[in-house]
């Protein structure tokens, strides 16, 4: 990632009463931060003071550390130099399409008092969009409107997919 | 096109110090800017984005050529829903949350294994640019791709969303609450699926030494 965001986890209180691996899975962020050599210093020296006598978390942190590094042999491969260019196009194309542009028109803006009527406004497109399916004679119009529908039900569920975000990681986050 | 280059930002300072005090994300910021029809603000977030995306979804079906397909889906996606953008969420959460939805979906639906048998052409030569190393000896190289082929197996071998868990944590490093958001679910079970995984994993390939090879 770009911007990998780990540090900010580090800082939580740890106390080392118990051995991480046999108080649950809650813990195996230290086992596993430990071995992915990204653990918070402080909570380093405790627990490689911890592993002197628990030969059940020096075992697990040596075979887990063979496996992050053979995990290194899995490179990724370059992305193809067309790539933003066969997307753009795709964008392009998806502009011009008479559909989108009535979504974007009923989208446009970012008017926050428009935003609770997006969902009406993307049933009234695909409720148009069936009824000219239905009733249009144009065999070309039927993809289009498929296609089009098929977009606006997409776009609603990444909606979707950001208001349970937006409610759920509050919550996530208290649990840190 | 080739590889773009990185353009220089079109935030001025004072707009950059208004964002860092509302405390959005860069990525917020640009996708509000996507939002209020700045295409070349697109441009810049999948600059920063493209790589990483296609590179989960690659080690999630081991396929270039469907990873980089779903890619193309993942950011019209986000395209498509500048309009309705609000910067509640970090963005990186809600772009693997696409991206995984993507890929479970599309392992979900068997088109990873119909396709498996034409596949192995395309594994094969990522496999060939992935080991292929001019100052190695032939010896090197094979076990190199020996190496290669049991990590690719022993992920490949993990139930799905172990598997986007693993990637998600291992090379795109993300922290335990992202890809609890991505992968819909609580911190705990995150950590579960993850000491689960890493258990499979570490019973496959834990026998693997620093060099590749194989311990007796
Ligand atoms: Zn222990």
């Amino acid at each position: 990632m770009a911007e990998p965001n780990r540090k900010q986890y580090y800082n939580r209180q740890f106390q080392m009463n118990h051995c991480p691996l046999a108080s649950g899975e809650e813990n195996v962020d230290i086992l596993l931060d430990y071995c992915n050599r990204t653990l918070d210093p402080a909570l380093v020296d405790i627990f490689e003071k911890h592993m002197e006598v628990c030969s059940a978390c020096r075992a697990f942190s040596e075979s887990q550390m063979a496996v992050w590094d053979a995990l290194d042999a899995f490179e990724a491969l370059p992305v193809s130099p067309d790539f933003d260019h066969k997307l753009m196009a795709r964008i392009a194309r998806e502009e011009e399409s008479p559909w989108r542009r009535m979504w974007n028109k009923m989208t446009a803006g970012g008017t926050a008092i428009w935003r609770p009527l997006v969902p009406v406004a993307a049933a009234l497109v695909l409720a148009v969009g069936l009824w000219m399916r239905n009733s249009g004679p144009e065999a070309a119009t039927v993809a289009d409107s498929q296609l089009d529908a098929e977009q606006v039900e997409t776009a609603l569920q990444d909606m979707e997919m950001l208001r349970q975000l937006t409610i759920n990681e509050p919550a996530t986050q208290q649990k840190m | 096109m080739g590889e773009t280059q990185p353009q220089p930002s079109s935030l001025t300072g004072v707009q950059e110090s208004v964002t860092a005090a509302l405390g959005l994300e860069r990525d917020a910021e640009l996708m509000l800017r996507v939002r209020d029809g700045c295409t070349a603000s697109f441009q810049l977030l999948l600059e920063r984005h493209r790589g990483p995306v296609v590179h989960f979804l690659y080690r999630m079906v081991q396929n270039q050529a469907v990873a980089e397909e779903l890619a193309q889906d993942v950011f019209l996606r986000v395209y498509r829903s500048r309009a309705t953008y609000e910067p509640s969420a970090k963005f990186t959460t809600w772009l693997f949350r696409i991206a995984t939805h993507r890929a479970l979906n599309f392992i979900r639906d068997g088109r990873h294994e119909k396709g498996h048998q034409s596949l192995d052409d395309e594994i094969g030569d990522g496999m060939a640019r992935q080991v292929e190393d001019k100052s190695s000896t032939v010896e090197q190289n094979m076990l190199k791709e020996v190496r290669l082929q049991e990590v690719r197996n022993a992920i490949e071998a993990l139930p799905a969303k172990q598997k986007a868990a693993v990637l998600m944590h291992k090379y795109q490093e993300l922290d335990y609450s992202q890809i609890a958001g991505a992968l819909e679910c609580s911190e705990s079970a995150v950590k579960s699926l993850l000491f689960r995984a890493y258990e499979s994993l570490r019973a496959r390939l834990a026998h693997l030494d620093a060099t590749g090879t194989k311990e007796s």
